[in-house]
């Protein structure tokens, strides 16, 4: 069979496969997103005996494989009565995976914040919510993009583990028509190739955002 | 946690009045024991060594970083506790913001919010804890930058501003909460000598308008010409104070004779 009539005979397998790939990476960073800044933001300037804790399960998760954090969640979780589905399963433990990670970028973002900030905030009487909304946040966030958008792309590549858990996704769709049809080179590649066109579309949002946000806050150099 | 004094300020008049603070960070003890009390309207310059606790009483007074022990009254009403009908509580962190607004500080290194304009520094915290409107906040922002010289930096970044500009903006933003007090943390330690005297002429027209001040300074000139009384620290301790031209002239303490005498060794 030529190339042509094995891509024909596959790519409806491959595009599903993309798109649970795509599915996956979504869903992983809008819950990794925001539960990663609560992490950092509690951690950096919250309560010492929540920040604790916090800085205990991150390191937990962080120092861990996340192929081993995956098995857990898929193979071990049923054996304490939470059965989950393989795509249910990977989202969980790739987002606190992930959450883990990028709250160690986003704490350095804010740690970066002169803490002269936090003083003159607090002197004229602003509470602590204000002062990170309105004075932290905003100047943490510029030095955020690049950190930022590179966990971005780990964590779309990371949800190929998802394969390795039962879930169809691009990975295991390229391989599966591998082993069956002994053609490494073309699915391989066309897995790369979508690989490719998600983390290269965070790459553009990356320069898109980087330019934005320096015209939006003006922030001189100093 | 601060212990609660229930004893009032021996004076009413007195616009700040500290007594019987004490600080400690780890084994250093910032504030040991210090006493104060500043009439309204009265500029006292802060003078010694570094480390010796000038600044941590600052921060004492407006809770920015709240004493071990002793307590400080503000026109009158005691920092960090409420009264109630039935006696007297702990202040909650929302109240002690509010009595804490009623004093105006300024940092050595200014502090400005570098991501806002310099009206928008101004006009934060007057919309956000006074709850003004903005037009209203905007009007008494550019009145009091015109106060300052700075009527054509309303639109500025503070990194388009010199050392001096930024320190006088930051002045004006702690004025715009209209505050009863002003502290001031070695407010022009950070600028390059041309630029002292511009934020040296905008305190001394503050001074002149009866604002309550105190002023942690290595600037003795300033100090013998516009405080009216001078409080040398040394070790967390106030160990002599009185006219500042005394102070500095005739100093009765050997330790503040030694200060003094480094001081005029180094130039000034």
């Amino acid at each position: 069979m030529s190339y042509y009539d094995l891509f024909i005979q596959y790519y409806p397998s491959l595009l599903k496969g993309l798109w649970t790939t795509l599915l996956l990476s979504a869903v992983t960073l809008l819950i990794a997103t925001p539960l990663a800044l609560a992490i950092a933001l509690i951690r950096e300037t919250g309560n010492r005996w929540v920040a604790i804790p916090l800085a205990i399960l991150v390191n937990a998760i962080r120092l861990l494989p996340a192929l081993l954090v995956l098995f857990f969640v898929f193979y071990a979780m049923p054996q304490l009565g939470y059965r989950l589905q393989p795509l249910t399963a990977a989202m969980i433990g790739l987002s606190i995976m992930g959450a883990a990670y990028m709250s160690e970028d986003f704490r350095g973002c804010i740690a970066a914040i002169d803490s002269g900030q936090y003083k003159a905030a607090k002197a004229l009487g602003l509470s602590h919510l204000h002062t990170l909304r309105r004075i932290i946040l905003p100047q943490a966030v510029p030095l955020a993009i690049p950190p930022y958008m590179t966990r971005a792309i780990i964590m779309v590549k990371a949800t190929s583990l998802a394969s390795m858990v039962a879930v169809a996704d691009l990975t295991a769709a390229a391989s599966r028509a591998t082993s069956i049809t002994y053609e490494p080179f073309l699915f391989i590649a066309f897995a790369g190739l979508g690989y490719l066109l998600i983390s290269g579309f965070l790459a553009l949002l990356q320069s898109w955002a980087e330019a934005k946000i320096a015209r939006a806050y003006r922030l001189a150099p100093r | 946690m601060a212990s609660v004094e229930q004893e009032y300020p021996s004076s009413n008049r007195a616009m700040v009045e500290a007594k019987g603070l004490f600080k400690s960070y780890g084994q250093v003890k910032a504030l040991d024991d210090v006493d104060i009390a500043v009439a309204s309207g009265e500029v006292v310059a802060i003078v010694g060594a570094s480390g010796s606790g000038k600044s941590t009483l600052l921060r004492c007074i407006n809770y920015l970083d709240p004493p071990d022990k002793g307590g400080v009254w503000v026109s009158g009403h005691l920092m960090g506790v409420v009264e109630t009908v039935n006696g007297t509580r702990k202040a909650t962190e929302r109240e002690i913001r509010r009595h804490r607004a009623d004093i105006g500080m300024v940092f050595q290194h200014f502090n400005l919010f570098p991501h806002f304009t310099v009206l928008q520094n101004l006009i934060e915290a007057p919309m956000a804890v006074r709850k003004i409107a903005r037009a209203e906040a905007v009007e008494m922002a550019k009145a009091l930058l015109a106060s300052v010289g700075l009527a054509d930096k309303v639109d500025a970044f503070p990194s388009e501003l010199s050392g001096g500009q930024q320190q006088r903006v930051a002045i004006a933003r702690a004025l715009a909460m209209k505050p009863r007090v002003m502290l001031f943390d070695e407010p022009t330690s950070a600028l390059d000598p041309e630029l002292v005297d511009e934020v040296l002429r905008v305190m001394r027209q503050l001074a002149s308008e009866s604002m309550t001040m105190l002023v942690v300074t290595h600037e003795m000139g300033f100090a013998e010409d516009v405080a009216d009384r001078l409080v040398f620290f040394d070790k967390g301790k106030i160990i002599e104070e009185g006219k500042p031209a005394d102070v500095l002239r005739n100093p009765a303490q050997p330790r503040t004779k030694a200060f003094m005498q480094r001081l005029l060794r180094r130039g000034q």
